[in-house]
């Protein structure tokens, strides 16, 4: 290598290292590289942490739950989360169709683009009806607001108990449709074994 | 003046007795509360798209975001009360939250007229920073060819053989 080659390789060096430094500005006037948007809906156990979750619940104890919803849209973004109680046989949300279930509880939520949200869910079983292999729930209070359902599950011989769930949904307000639409995937739920 | 005594006397019970049942008289039904629930959801609805358009246009929407959380907060406890029948809290919610989705819908609607064009505070911490990183890489990219050019000749002229002149 002589001198000139040497120079020649400073100079693309430089050029190639000024490219890197000088993308994210180039970026904003001709985004070749548009970040991701996602929209994030978690349900975390009483200590915020993914695990502790309520499981074997029983009459009148209060059980606690959080539930996050994170905005990476790049804008700001106005959400609806559903809480929905169900049996096993009962509709649950899939990745494109949300459950057919009406919701009992339901948080609205703005949040700008990058923010989280975290909201509490209190809940516990204030009347339970228990006829030979069935369990009916009567009454659910969620956040000190009592609601009256119906919802039976028969014992379920393959994992030994009285199963329903907790689930909630992600909606997120469409402006071009002027409502709500379910966020895809949108979902989450814990499974909660009646023990009598 | 009797028969005045007594029907003053039965007027005053009946006003009485109609100010015991005055929280009857003036609940809400599921209609009426249906209604203020239904006109704060489409409320809020537009101001949300108010918000959008004004952050579109390039303007700051993070002073008012605080009260439209307010103002969804309030609406889902309206939804939440309506569900299990209490019209009057429902009502109640759905008014705050209506009262405060007006307010930031009319800042919204007057700040997203104004188109700006001007770059984001974000915008401009990138390209200076970006300017920043480009002048620095250059001066360095500069500095660092001249101390290596200096570095070549000077080993190079050590490495070159010594010319003498050799007399016979």
């Amino acid at each position: 290598l002589n001198i000139k080659d040497f120079r020649n390789l400073f100079v693309v060096c430089s050029v190639v290292l000024s490219f890197f430094v000088i993308f994210p500005t180039l970026n904003l006037f001709f985004p070749f590289y548009i970040e991701e948007s996602f929209s994030e809906l978690s349900v975390l156990g009483p200590n915020h942490m993914a695990k502790d979750y309520p499981f074997n619940v029983v009459l009148n104890r209060e059980e606690h739950l959080f539930v996050t919803v994170s905005n990476h849209m790049g804008e700001s973004a106005y959400y609806r989360v559903c809480v929905k109680f169900r049996n096993h046989t009962q509709s649950f949300p899939s990745d494109n169709e949300p459950s057919s279930l009406a919701p009992l509880y339901e948080f609205r939520v703005f949040l700008l683009d990058g923010e989280d949200w975290e909201g509490e869910i209190k809940f516990s079983f204030l009347e339970v009806l228990h006829s030979g292999d069935a369990v009916q729930v009567k009454k659910l209070m969620i956040n000190d607001v009592v609601f009256e359902l119906d919802s039976i599950s028969a014992w379920d011989s393959e994992y030994d108990g009285f199963y329903f769930q907790l689930f909630f949904e992600l909606w997120s307000y469409d402006v071009p449709l002027h409502n709500f639409d379910y966020y895809k995937r949108g979902f989450v739920g814990v499974w909660l074994n009646m023990t009598v | 003046v009797n028969l005045w005594f007594k029907f003053l006397m039965v007027s005053g019970f009946l006003f009485l007795l109609l100010s015991v049942f005055n929280p009857c008289v003036f609940a809400f039904s599921e209609d009426e509360a249906a209604l203020v629930v239904n006109e704060a959801e489409e409320t809020l609805a537009s101001t949300f798209e108010a918000v959008k358009e004004a952050e579109t246009n390039g303007a700051d929407i993070s002073a008012f975001s605080e009260l439209l959380k307010d103002a969804t907060q309030l609406l889902s406890q309206a939804y939440t009360y309506f569900r299990v029948g209490d019209f009057d809290k429902a009502e109640k919610f759905a008014n705050l939250a209506l009262e405060i989705g007006r307010e930031v819908k009319s800042i919204a609607l007057s700040l997203g007229e104004i188109k700006s064009d001007l770059p984001t505070k974000e915008m401009w911490d990138t390209v200076i920073g970006s300017v920043i990183a480009v002048f620095v890489v250059v001066i360095a990219g500069l500095l660092g060819w001249i101390f290596f050019r200096r570095l070549y000749y000077r080993r190079k002229s050590v490495m070159k053989p010594e010319v003498a002149s050799v007399e016979y």
